[in-house]
């Protein structure tokens, strides 16, 4: 009961502005709204797969912004500047949780909040345009895919939280942030699908986690995969975010012992 | 004894409605530049002749540009100071620079052409997307994303109570230079790939391509004046600095692209794609077409526009805290 308590209070701050978290959805729609009307002009000079057509081109960029906003967090800035550098830390180190599920739970409004902007969004284009929404209709596949997106956005999260924990070392990370997020564009499908990316630029992705926060979800909730893949990914999400939960352990228990603040 | 504040009327507004002090002589405070000018003008005004635009002109032109010189002095060291700062942000700028040049040669990677541009036409519109980006947040959008938190803190107070224009005080406030980088990885990335592919421009190209660079820059800094004045009245909307950047997004497609719109979102980002497309199409298609009246006439009627409307809100500033 205390918890969910808490979780109320963090979504009523959430509520008071929710016309910034208004804004901040309407950005990666704007832009992948941008990238289907470029499509639209461009499918019919394109060598491609039949599968790309404007069908698949609508229902996939519609996804990725609701994966986006669902699922993308964008704790790092808040832990790497606010917590850490400006000390805001010690607030967090005297409540009995772990810092790790404080900043989740503060998460979590922010993400539903915006999840469900994108899903009344997807909700009214599908009541104008019935053919250009197409998700699998199987309760098992609907199923793993809600597994594959939870996972999704805990490996976001851990990540961010990791990039966050790395200025207990650096005085600015700005840079760093700011390359990861390219990489993390590119190589999660941001720009358009992996299978219609270069080969080596395949072959790169899927070494890399960023293929799992966003472009496997999105195709799995689309259909594309058989019972066995979907299992396949959900191993595969699970063995990296025990990857980033233990790089989060050692970063948190080797940093927490460089972090000094001061005050009355 | 002299007093010493001399009461006067603000002239930001537009009209003159607040009585403020102002210092008598300035030189006790600083000799800063401003300071020492205004107030010498300020005596001479009644001595001159009132037609003499011209020379008052030429004048106010002189002290803006030492005014200029010192800020892009100040804004320099301020960026030196803080070396780790300066490195991540250009680490961050030339990252987003060559994001740009990635994201059209993968979404390019299969087709041949798009809304009338050649592949090779719309990877020239990126990388001076990237040229122009670099010229804008150098110049202006560092300083409206600061405009959101000095309205909130009533910083902006300081700024109005200064002897100098407002809009350029919070224009050009702080100059940002690790976008000079992105300036330069364009430009050279514009050389490299025209070599690349072999394409020979015409030397009218060329200068209406730098000049309508210029027509365009200003259309792009009357937009985000326009839309960032919007924050006297709403200063907790900071994140309208990340839509502006979104929307700004938009110049790095066709222009023909944005034209299937509805008019009601055309009217709207119309001209973001103007101001980069246009100049493109002079150069690699060496065409004067209907887009540079176009351009020429929203550039300016825009900045009258956005200038207008900061005076206006400006009447609606309430001070700290509002």
């Amino acid at each position: 009961m205390r918890l969910f308590r808490i979780v109320l209070l963090h979504f009523q701050h959430v509520f008071e502005n929710r016309l910034r978290s208004l804004v901040w959805f309407l950005i990666p729609l704007m832009n992948n709204l941008t990238v289907i009307l470029f499509w639209s002009g461009a499918i019919k000079n394109t060598n491609s797969n039949a599968s790309w057509n404007m069908s698949t081109i609508a229902t996939y960029y519609f996804l990725l912004t609701i994966m986006g906003a669902m699922l993308n967090s964008h704790i790092e800035e808040d832990v790497a500047v606010f917590d850490i550098q400006q000390g805001d830390l010690v607030r967090y180190l005297t409540r009995p949780f772990p810092y790790y599920w404080i900043k989740f739970i503060e998460e979590i409004p922010y993400r539903i909040l915006q999840g469900s902007y994108g899903i009344l969004l997807v909700i009214a284009f599908s009541f104008f345009y019935k053919n250009y929404i197409t998700i699998s209709n199987n309760p098992i596949i609907l199923l793993l895919s809600s597994l594959i997106m939870i996972l999704a956005f805990f490996l976001t999260f851990t990540l961010k939280m990791n990039l966050g924990l790395s200025a207990f070392w650096f005085t600015d990370s700005r840079g760093f942030f700011e390359l990861i997020t390219i990489v993390l564009i590119i190589f999660s499908g941001g720009i358009m699908p992996l299978y219609l990316l270069p080969h080596g630029m395949q072959t790169i992705s899927s070494i890399l986690p960023f293929a799992y926060t966003a472009y496997f979800p999105i195709l799995s909730l689309q259909g594309v995969f058989s019972y066995a893949q979907l299992i396949r990914i959900i191993g595969i999400q699970c063995l990296w975010l025990a990857v980033f939960l233990i790089i989060n352990r050692i970063m948190w228990k080797q940093g927490i012992k460089q972090f000094t603040s001061f005050g009355q | 004894m002299k007093p010493l504040l001399k009461t006067y009327r603000l002239r930001h507004s537009g009209k003159p409605r607040v009585t403020l002090g102002r210092i008598q002589n300035p030189q006790i405070l600083d000799n800063r530049v401003w300071c020492q000018d205004d107030g010498g003008q300020d005596q001479d005004d009644d001595n001159k002749p009132k037609h003499d635009y011209l020379k008052r002109f030429v004048n106010q032109f002189s002290r803006y540009f030492r005014l200029y010189k010192e800020i892009l002095r100040f804004s320099f060291q301020n960026f030196m100071v803080y070396r780790a700062h300066f490195i991540n942000s250009i680490i961050a700028t030339v990252g987003w620079g060559a994001f740009q040049f990635i994201w059209i040669e993968l979404l390019t990677f299969r087709t041949r052409s798009a809304f009338g541009w050649t592949k090779n036409e719309l990877v020239i519109l990126a990388i001076s997307y990237i040229i122009m980006m670099g010229i804008l947040h150098f110049f202006f959008s560092h300083n409206m994303s600061r405009l959101s938190r000095i309205i909130d803190k009533g910083e902006l107070d300081f700024l109005l109570l200064k002897p100098v224009d407002s809009q350029f005080l919070v224009s050009l406030y702080i100059q940002n230079y690790p976008n000079l980088v992105r300036v330069l990885l364009g430009i050279i990335l514009l050389f490299v790939y025209l070599h690349i592919i072999n394409l020979t421009f015409t030397l009218i190209g060329w200068l209406g391509f730098i000049c309508f660079i210029f027509f365009g820059i200003i259309l792009l800094y009357s937009l985000w004046m326009f839309y960032c004045t919007f924050l006297i009245w709403f200063p907790r909307l900071t994140n309208i600095i990340d839509f502006l950047f979104t929307i700004n997004g938009m110049a790095r497609y066709p222009s023909e692209m944005m034209k299937k719109l509805n008019p009601g979102i055309l009217l709207f980002i119309l001209p973001f794609t103007l101001s980069v497309a246009t100049p493109v199409k002079i150069l690699v298609r060496g065409s004067f077409d209907v887009d540079i009246i176009y351009l020429v006439i929203i550039s300016i009627g825009m900045f009258a526009i956005s200038r207008i409307f900061w005076l206006f809100a400006l009447r609606h500033y309430t001070s700290a805290s509002s």
